[in-house]
């Protein structure tokens, strides 16, 4: 009776319910996680706030503080060394070999070896910078560059909207000295983390993600988390910024219909640009290269399989792949801690400064062009795809209902990936 | 930071450095302000430093950002420009000739007839469909929709029978 006893107890104490209520050994930290993980997983399914990728990273940051799990227990390979008896039984051949035997001089040992977690194995896609420029892949076959094409200012749009990146990046930096002159400690951060924090106000997933593994990979579940959940907020998050930096009169502005643009240029556009950003930034050429690639595939029309593979099957996998392991790097020791509502509020910072940077220039340009550019398709500028260019149509149709941005904002728009893949280039070579 | 010198100052602060003569208070004091100067000092040197190095980093990173979008709008405006110029001669080389024609075409030309509509096809539909067949038609050519019927998909839906055909086209 006793021994079935203590096989209760024993199972108990082995059990993810006890190491998650034992509360000295930090379990309260898993719980608070957990609560984290649902409300995540409430704001993708009961809000629709990015489902795609919220939903694993949800669901990954579940499974990984859930204690003992051990999904994201990383492979382990070890030397132990071999007994004198042991080893002479190897060398009389009589040994049975559980483990290989490694000799090293005069000493023998085994190799024991461990595998890892599950989703230590698809992490790899993320930590060798895989799953990203994959998932630019997709991006490149479903991205229409016509409206940029035909109105090539809009790539400075987007390149002003990257100005957020910079911004976040320098109060990172500065946070830690100012905060530590009032004694409060705890907030210094490293240029790799501080442009890892900066690269939110890119407003692009993939692009925060791989410079994020790059840079900081410490700090990829809490980054991760911050990027997607501004993207869903693109609709709240930018209206007031665009509406207190311009004028009414600026925001009537009716804007000229945009020239054809001719299948030759479609095809020319991806090569240019590949060619120009990969010579001056060869760091970007994974990022950039890619989303290329996936233009061309589409604007070819000679590889419709391959394009429909990319878009559809391809960026289904490795959005499942990159979604669940990167929510699965958000442990309870990465994430709770101060510098995690650190990243938060500054990636709301960056978001903003990029959406005001965006517009400024957009004003910049209406006077530079006699009032011919509304300066609202500037705030298009960050990356969100399409959303932040039917931002700019709509608070352009709530001045002027016969006001159509959403084709002139869409330029600025895939400007913006561009702008924000060279971003990423420049603090890569930079900090990398 | 030298944080010995900010305990010192932290130290130095406290209520017991206002005890002894008048002398010793002044030699404290003139302590006082010589340590709090090294470690405003020290602070800003440090964020000097800062301004320095990463000031310089954000410099050098929207100007590479913005020199190379700038690079590639002016790649496209010259693009832009050069097929303007090879489509301008095409369009007046059709342009003259139509004009040419249309002299010669000079009889009013009868209002195209109605489609024959099969019964239960909406209006709306049959205008959606008018709609893509003249979005097909290659530049200078008009379509002209002469009938609509409902074609029996041999058990299939309209929908289940595009997917079949897309995805068996390749083969």
């Amino acid at each position: 009776m006793s021994a079935l006893w203590e096989a209760i107890v024993d199972i108990w104490l082995n059990s993810g319910f006890y190491q998650l209520f034992n509360f000295e050994n930090g379990g309260w930290k898993n719980l608070i996680m957990i609560g984290i993980a649902c409300v995540l997983m409430y704001l993708a399914i009961g809000k629709g706030y990015e489902p795609l990728l919220m939903l694993p990273i949800a669901f990954g940051m579940l499974l990984v503080n859930l204690p003992l799990s051990g999904v994201m227990d990383p492979q382990q390979n070890m030397l132990v060394p071999m007994t004198d008896l042991e080893v002479q039984h190897y060398l009389a051949g009589a040994a049975d070999q559980v483990y290989p035997v490694m000799e090293i001089g005069e000493w023998y040992y085994w190799q024991h070896f461990e595998s890892g977690g599950l989703l230590w194995y698809l992490y790899q896609g993320v930590k060798f910078g895989i799953y990203p420029p994959l998932i630019f892949l997709g991006i490149g076959c479903m991205t229409d560059f016509g409206p940029l094409i035909s109105n090539p200012k809009s790539f400075l749009l987007g390149g002003a909207a990257q100005i957020g990146i910079f911004v976040a990046f320098l109060l990172a930096r500065f946070s830690g000295p100012v905060l530590s002159f009032f004694g409060i400690e705890g907030f210094e951060f490293t240029q790799q983390e501080a442009a890892s924090i900066g690269i939110i106000g890119g407003a692009d997933g993939p692009t925060a993600i791989y410079t994020t593994s790059i840079l900081a990979p410490h700090l990829l579940g809490p980054i991760a988390v911050a990027a997607y959940s501004y993207m869903a907020l693109v609709p709240v998050i930018q209206p007031p910024i665009m509406k207190a930096l311009t004028t009414k009169k600026e925001r009537m502005v009716k804007m000229e219909q945009m020239r054809s643009v001719s299948r030759l240029e479609k095809i020319l556009f991806p090569i240019f640009v590949t060619l120009l950003c990969v010579l001056l930034l060869p760091d970007a050429a994974p990022l950039v290269g890619m989303l290329m690639l996936g233009n061309l595939f589409k604007e070819s029309g000679c590889v419709e399989r391959i394009c429909k593979t990319a878009q559809n099957e391809l960026m289904n996998i490795i959005t499942i792949f990159l979604g669940i392991t990167v929510g699965a790097t958000a442990s309870a020791d990465a994430f709770l801690n101060i510098k995690t509502i650190v990243i938060i509020v500054m990636g709301l910072v960056a978001f903003g400064c990029g959406t005001a940077g965006g517009v400024l220039f957009g004003k910049v340009m209406y006077l530079v062009t006699g009032g011919k550019v509304n300066p609202l398709i500037g705030s298009a500028g960050v990356s969100a795809v399409p959303m932040a260019a039917r931002v700019s149509q709509k608070v352009g149709q709530d001045e002027n209902p016969s006001n159509f941005l959403l084709m002139h904002a869409m330029g600025p728009n895939v400007a913006g990936v561009i702008g924000s893949a060279v971003a990423a280039g420049v603090l890569i070579t930079l900090f990398g | 930071m030298n944080m010995e010198t900010y305990e010192q100052y932290k130290q130095l602060f406290g209520i017991e450095a206002f005890q002894g003569d008048f002398e010793a208070l002044t030699e404290q004091f003139r302590l006082y302000f010589s340590l709090f100067h090294d470690y405003i000092e020290a602070a800003g040197k440090s964020v000097s430093k800062l301004v320095v190095s990463d000031g310089m980093t954000v410099v050098i990173g929207i100007s590479v950002v913005l020199a190379t979008l700038l690079v590639l709008t002016a790649i496209f405006y010259l693009f832009g420009f050069v097929m303007d110029k090879i489509n301008q001669p095409k369009k007046s080389k059709t342009a003259a000739p139509a004009k040419a024609e249309a002299p010669v075409k000079a009889t009013p030309t009868a209002p195209a007839k109605a489609p024959v509509v099969q019964s239960g096809i909406p209006g709306e539909v049959v205008a959606a469909i008018a709609a893509a067949v003249a979005m097909m038609a290659p530049e200078g050519k008009r379509y002209a929709v002469k009938s609509v019927s409902r074609k029996d998909a041999g058990g299939r839906s309209a929908w289940a029978a595009a997917g079949v055909a897309d995805n068996t086209r390749p083969f």
